[in-house]
């Protein structure tokens, strides 16, 4: 577990001053600001239609926020995947990394835990900033803490199958360029993917469309396939990344 | 060279590539303490041995032996020995000399002066806190020779370490290679394509040449082979000339010194028998060789 360990601070090391950071971070706030113009602006509007009778104020900001988010997380996860990857490809690490004494094995799981961890941050910073936006346009009802809760986990468990799919094709394709654009395609594509739910079940870009704590939204999609197809993704990727050779 | 501990072993190594044989049966001997110069021209098929000698690429037959040890089956226990330069070498432009060695330093788990100890050693103490994109090629070879060296390794691989270096660069790292079997008791494989570079820093050759090793041996061995002719002078000089007729050797008198050819005469053979028969010989040395001319007949590449 130790070398596990400083593998995965060795790739937080690599990315000081990358250009992922602020992304990670100034996502959440650009979504957010949006949200909260949104909001701001149409209040009474948004609380008054028909559609949105019987819901309070934090699961109409939830609902409005979601459609924008559904599409923001995928597309920073998959450069987040990109990034990592790209990196060792632009700099040719693989092959110094390779070289020294560290499992295989561990060196991939390090980049998806380094991934998966960015985008936890992403995730969570999207909560707080949801919660900051209630508290600013003062709702009058207590925060809907399971709503939140429920939200935030179903997010984390549906970007497990795209991280894992991404970094598996990242670290097959010698160019993590290409890997970008199947990604940004996916994402662009989720939306029709996922009016089948027979076939959302199995595109990883679709699954974080299903995460919004909502009756009519089978969440199962996103939290059991979400779940074993990244826990696929990541055996594949493993599997082949033991084999891969560096040329 | 068959009695001396062998650091690198191989035993039939062959890698192919869509029915290409890059490396074709292979039997590479490096000798402990050794600086050992893997020298070939372009696309024969050294950096292709040197990714398998790390095992970032898999033989297509054959095995690797490194300190005795079968790479396959030890891999990480060998790399722990075994510091490495595989062509340009390879850093995080966005970060510091410090910060790049740090992540090799953290993943090996060495003490922290261990990266100041090897930015002293390539000359690189002062600019450790400059970004690698202010760097020189030259500057960035050497950081890479100082990421080999961290966690005294006692095998040195470097692929082309001088690659693309102006005559000052190349000078410098020259130096700094040569310093390494004493300074850090490690053995030093070192590939080019480059002769001469090669002729002033290894002390042993391996000349591969379209996958397959031509030769290998000490540089002493090599331009051996090379060897032009042998002038001996030697008292009584007409009676020694006749007796090494009589033993088989080619001798021809040139004003008072004998010479016989250089290629395949056993030169401490010949002093034993002068001086065995009674023979006075106050003279011995070798015409050398061109040593561009041996590597050219040896791959074939001359007219």
């Amino acid at each position: 577990m130790g070398e596990y360990f400083r593998l995965v601070m060795a790739e937080f090391l690599k990315q000081k001053r990358s250009f992922l950071w602020p992304v990670v971070l100034a996502t959440p706030l650009l979504g957010a600001f949006l949200s909260f113009c949104n909001l701001f602006l149409r209040y009474d509007y948004l609380m008054g239609l028909e559609a949105n009778q019987g819901l309070t104020p934090w699961q109409v900001l939830l609902f409005q926020h979601h459609f924008l988010w559904a599409f923001l997380l995928p597309l920073v996860a998959t450069i987040t995947a990109s990034q990592v990857h790209h990196l060792e490809y632009r700099s040719r690490g693989w092959k110094q990394v390779l070289a020294l004494p560290v499992s295989r094995a561990k060196v991939y799981l390090a980049k998806w835990s380094a991934v998966f961890l960015l985008n936890i941050l992403l995730i969570v910073g999207n909560s707080i900033c949801l919660l900051l936006i209630g508290k600013a346009l003062g709702f009058p009802e207590t925060l809907d803490v399971n709503l939140l809760a429920s939200y935030t986990a179903y997010q984390i468990l549906a970007i497990t199958s795209l991280i894992g799919l991404q970094c598996w094709l990242n670290s097959s394709l010698s160019n993590a360029n290409v890997a970008l654009a199947i990604g940004f395609v996916g994402v662009a594509s989720s939306l029709f993917f996922a009016q089948s739910e027979r076939l959302a079940k199995f595109i990883p870009y679709a699954h974080s469309l299903y995460t919004l704590p909502e009756p009519t939204i089978n969440n199962a999609i996103a939290l059991y396939y979400g779940l074993c197809c990244g826990l696929l993704f990541l055996g594949l990727g493993t599997m082949y990344f033991q084999w891969k050779e560096i040329c | 060279m068959a009695e001396a501990e062998l650091v690198i072993e191989t035993r039939g190594l062959t890698k192919v590539f869509n029915r290409f044989a890059a490396v074709e049966d292979l039997d590479l001997r490096v000798p402990r303490g050794a600086l050992y110069g893997f020298l070939g021209p372009n696309g024969a098929g050294k950096s292709t041995t040197i990714r398998m000698l790390l095992g970032l690429m898999g033989p297509t037959s054959g095995t690797i032996h490194l300190f005795n040890r079968e790479l396959a089956k030890h891999r990480l226990e060998i790399l722990r020995r075994v510091g490495s330069l595989v062509e340009a070498p390879s850093y995080y432009e966005h970060l510091t000399a410090f910060e790049n060695l740090e992540i090799t330093r953290r993943i090996l788990q060495l003490p922290k002066g261990e990266i100041d100890k090897a930015l002293e050693i390539v000359k690189l103490a002062k600019w450790k806190n400059q970004r690698v994109r202010e760097f020189s090629l030259g500057m960035k070879q050497r950081l890479g020779i100082a990421q080999a060296l961290l966690g005294k390794r006692e095998l040195l691989i470097l692929d082309e370490p001088t690659n693309g270096l102006d005559p000052a660069g190349v000078r410098e790292i020259r130096e700094l290679i040569v310093s390494l079997p004493e300074r850090m008791n490690a053995t030093v494989l070192i590939s080019s394509h480059i002769l001469s570079e090669i002729e002033l820093i290894a002390d042993h050759v391996g000349i591969i040449h379209q996958g397959k090793l031509l030769f290998q041996g000490t540089l002493a061995e090599l331009k051996a082979r090379g060897r032009e002719e042998i002038i001996i002078k030697a008292n009584p000089l007409r009676q020694a000339a006749e007796f090494l007729k009589g033993k088989g050797y080619a001798v021809a008198i040139k004003g008072d010194k004998l010479c016989l050819p250089g290629k395949n005469t056993d030169l401490e053979a010949v002093n034993r028998e002068l001086v065995l028969k009674g023979f006075g010989v106050s003279h011995l040395s070798e015409r050398p060789g061109n040593l561009e001319d041996i590597f050219l007949q040896l791959t074939g590449e001359v007219a």
